[in-house]
């Protein structure tokens, strides 16, 4: 079956980075080939559409607003690619991670919550009021899902029986766990979609606030931003494979080519899904996020807890 | 080697970004330095040994001061970001219980004579530092955080000035809560 | 150098347009919007997202001063074109994607705006006026403030703190003023709303529109001959729905809305968009997240007017929520607009008589302009984008007739 996770040098985590700006690259492209689709182009026209986009966006001078608290602004703006790279560090590719960490899980977590600040502070640093709001929408739905999601994450470490990231896929040997806590996958598929701000979730960046908080981002930084989002979203989806999917394991295929296709399996999905279901209003989903989803969440542990006690 | 510089590196960080909270001139500033400031602390934490509980720090203080920006923008009243302020209060004595603390917990620290390893660190730290804190009340420990949370909860229930009658009519029968924002569920 | 040649042209693949819709312009709007998607350009959402500024019309004098404002805003490389219809639509792009292309000019621009602001520098008041909000283009009522006297108060940037009052719920927060600006996307044509902002919710609002020099008139002469009164009406419920649903987040069904806005000018036969317009209709109705995102959403007790063929779906829903203000839901409006649009797709004929002339229409957009203030106090910034969508509010017949045609 599959071979136990171990972990390689550092070196080569130099390539990490390009290999997750790679898979962004092509949820971006299948995005654009979505959207050329709805405009009834033909796909392939929308497929280079980020190539066009990244072009522009290198070209394009950074806007400049009055009293905008740069520091800030630059640090949410360059902080959600670091916060992505970082997320790919528990990852493991096949059977190869860079570091496999006794909390990986964990690790998980703390590095998507730190979009709670980054994305507040993009929309806090442009000093304007439609940034701001889109600030602060995203912070009301991060209050949501942030619950259901932590929960969702603690029902395959009970089940493994340890928070780390090798372990929980060792665990999936017999049957994943997308199988036996299908409840606990949505909840993180969902969470992703969330922290990525994107599609449904993407209230934060709405049209009808003129864009939200990248109603002021321009040039370097939007690029940054908008970069940042597709590499988060492929870091949630690249995590799902090992903790819910079962890593590396399939037939015929080596492991890291497994890993590769399952992440873009599920990454397709979630761009899909922005294009099949209208956004959802925060302020509406508070009461759904704490009243149905975290009772279900906490209900799929105790059916994992109950299962791994018994067995 | 490496590991003592970077701790005496983080250390320095986390003392630095400290003060820096109550020198800048921004809310927004003032908060994710503390932020700044917990994020070393949890590394530092995971240094020592204790990857849980430092990746957990890190976790907890970022959630908390994302959130907290937004109350300090909220009750900061007319002036919340952007203008040169001042948020200490009786400076002298603060100044002065500050440092006697400081050196009372330092030469804490340095005086005492602690007692020599016995044995090694068991393989599992967070287990064994949790066993060492809670030990026989484990039990008791667990019960607590959950009344706590029933407590918080309550007293955001009772603080509420609108009720069950503001919200349902007098008798309690109205078909619509009469809310000035509609929630998700109608409930 | 050859990396920034094709950064170049890579880039004049997709140029994003800043659209501003003058009053009465909306055929060149639309004309313009179905050439982007054609050429897979998108619309920015701001000035900071856009390369290119179309100015589709031919703007009165606050028009033009906002079109300027908004000019200042756009961040290089820029390039900007007045799309009056005379002229080829596509030759008119393709010069500006080679603006944009031309690194030499934009370096020249980039020059001359920066020694602009040095010198606007030098005057204090001026300062505030670099990329501000993109959307405040009204800044006198701010220069005033400044001028009071109040020089000891604390001012960041130039812009004075704003004042605190309590809100809904007896919180104390601050008063920001906030223009929504002729300039936003899915925006209608030329109105200003004038909105006093605590935190996101709306307290106070005044309308007003913004005028235009002057109406279409040769420009749309070869297209009058077979476009009539249902097909006009066709395009403007489509384009209406069209918004309202981008608003309300469903890009996918805006973007369809929009695609049949687009076919109904230009195809033969109206009759054969009656089972597109059917499907998009059903495909509405049946999504769930769409009706429970628009839920409690009402025009409270306007009379939009009953919309023909939408009345059983308008009197449902006001049997359906009694709770309710009584009004119509805008979800009932978004449907009743498809139904409409379909019905007059299945019935008309060509030689159609005009239902309802231009004074009826001017009246009607007169009565909603008046009840906007009322109807967005107390509303959620995002729930007032929805209200004023819903309202389908007809900008063109609230323009007085400068040099008008007549059906």
């Amino acid at each position: 079956m599959t071979e136990p996770i171990v972990q390689v040098s550092p070196a080569w985590a130099v390539l990490t980075p390009f290999l997750l700006m790679l898979l962004a690259l092509t949820a971006a492209g299948l995005n654009g080939a979505l959207v050329a689709r709805t405009a009834g182009r033909p796909l392939r026209s929308g497929l280079a559409a980020p190539l066009g986009e990244v072009a522009r966006l290198l070209r394009q001078r950074r806007q400049v607003t009055v009293a905008a608290d740069v520091v800030l602004w630059r640090i949410g703006a360059a902080g959600l690619v670091v916060v992505a790279i970082l997320k790919i560090l528990v990852i493991p590719l096949g059977p190869w991670t860079l570091a496999d960490l006794d909390v990986g899980v964990v690790w998980f977590n703390t590095m998507d919550v730190m979009t709670w600040a980054l994305f507040w502070l993009i929309g806090w640093g442009a000093n304007s009021a439609y940034a701001l709001v889109g600030g602060y929408r995203f912070l009301s739905l991060a209050v949501s899902y942030e619950l259901p999601l932590m929960f969702a994450l603690i029902a395959p470490a009970v089940a493994a029986r340890s928070l780390q990231v090798g372990d929980v896929v060792a665990a999936q040997q017999d049957l994943w766990f997308v199988i036996w806590m299908p409840v606990a996958f949505v909840i993180f598929c969902g969470s992703v979609i969330a922290f990525s701000s994107w599609g449904p979730f993407a209230t934060g960046a709405g049209r009808d606030i003129a864009g939200g908080f990248l109603a002021d981002v321009s040039g370097v930084d939007r690029l940054l931003i908008l970069a940042g989002r597709y590499a988060v979203l492929t870091a949630g989806a690249a995590f799902a494979v090992p903790v819910f999917l079962g890593g590396g394991g399939g037939p015929l295929l080596p492991e890291w080519l497994w890993t590769i296709v399952k992440t873009f399996l599920v990454l397709a999905v979630f761009v899909a899904i922005r294009h099949r279901v209208p956004t959802i209003r925060p302020d509406r989903f508070a009461e759904v996020a704490w009243i149905i989803v975290l009772p279900a969440a906490l209900l799929q542990v105790l059916v994992v807890a109950i299962i791994v006690v018994g067995s | 080697m490496l590991i003592d510089i970077l701790f005496w590196a983080l250390a320095v960080v986390a003392v630095a970004s400290g003060v820096t909270v109550f020198v800048v001139d921004s809310m927004a500033r003032a908060t994710y330095a503390l932020a700044v400031s917990f994020i070393a602390v949890g590394i530092m934490l995971v240094i020592v040994g204790l990857e849980y509980i430092g990746i957990i720090t890190i976790l907890m203080m970022v959630m908390e001061m994302a959130i907290m920006a937004v109350y300090m923008v909220m009750y900061m009243g007319m002036n919340p970001a952007l203008m040169p302020m001042d948020m200490t209060h009786s400076k002298r004595w603060s100044a002065v219980l500050a440092v006697g603390t400081f050196v009372l917990l330092a030469a804490g620290a340095l005086l005492i004579p602690w007692p020599a390893r016995v044995g090694e660190p068991a393989a599992d730290l967070t287990a064994s530092l949790g066993e060492a804190i809670m030990g026989p009340n484990m039990l008791a420990m667990l019960t607590i955080s959950p009344v706590l949370f029933a407590t918080i909860i309550a007293g955001l229930v009772i603080a509420n000035p609108r009720g069950r009658y503001d919200r349902w009519g007098d008798d309690l029968k109205r078909r619509t809560p009469n809310d000035p924002m509609r929630g998700g569920l109608g409930r | 150098m050859g990396l920034t040649s094709v950064l170049a042209r890579w880039a004049s693949k997709r140029v994003h347009v800043l659209i501003i819709e003058v009053p009465g312009w909306g055929a060149s709007r639309m004309l313009l919007e179905a050439e982007l998607d054609r050429r897979g350009w998108a619309v920015a959402l701001s000035p900071a997202d856009a390369d290119l500024l179309a100015v589709c019309g031919m703007p009165g004098e606050e028009l033009r001063a906002a079109c300027d404002f908004v000019w200042n805003q756009l961040p290089g490389p820029r390039a900007r074109v007045n799309v009056t219809g005379s002229g080829s639509l596509s030759t008119l792009l393709n010069e500006a994607s080679a603006h944009l292309g031309d690194d030499s000019a934009q370096r020249e621009d980039a020059r001359s705006r920066s020694q602009n602001t040095v010198a606007e520098d030098s005057a204090p008041d001026a300062g505030e006026h670099d990329g501000m909000a993109p959307e405040e283009m009204d800044h006198g009522s701010m220069d005033h403030g400044m001028d009071h006297g109040e020089m000891d108060m604390p001012m960041p940037g130039g812009i004075p703190l704003a004042e605190g009052g309590d809100d809904r719920d007896g919180l104390e927060m601050d008063f920001l003023t906030v223009p929504f600006g002729p300039v936003m996307p899915h925006w209608p044509a030329g109105l200003v709303v004038d909105c006093v902002l605590q935190g996101d919710v709306v307290v106070s609002a005044q309308a007003r529109v913004l005028e235009a020099v002057s109406a279409p008139t040769e420009v749309s002469t070869e297209e009058m001959t077979y476009l009539v009164e249902a097909r006009l009406r066709i395009i403007r419920l489509c384009d209406h729905a069209s918004q309202l649903l981008a608003l309300a987040g469903w890009q996918t069904a805006a973007q369809n809305a929009r695609r049949l806005r687009d076919d109904a000018r230009w195809s033969a036969d109206i009759a054969e968009h009656v089972a597109p317009l059917d499907r998009l209709r059903r495909r509405v109705e049946r999504s769930v997240l769409l009706r429970w995102s628009l839920k409690g959403i009402s025009l409270g007790g306007i009379s939009v007017g009953r919309p023909v063929g939408g009345t059983d779906a308008l009197a449902e829903a006001g049997a359906a929520t009694p709770a309710d203000q009584a009004g119509v839901a805008i979800r009932d409006r978004l449907i009743g607009w498809l139904h409409e649009a379909a019905a007059l797709a299945a019935t008309s004929s060509d030689t159609r008589s005009p239902a309802a002339g231009d004074l009826d229409r001017a009246r009607e957009a007169r009565d909603l302009l008046g009840a906007l203030p009322a109807l967005l106090r107390g509303t959620e910034l995002g729930t007032a984008r929805l209200l004023i969508a819903g309202l389908g509010l007809d900008t063109a017949a609230l323009a007085p007739a400068h040099e008008r045609t007549h059906d």
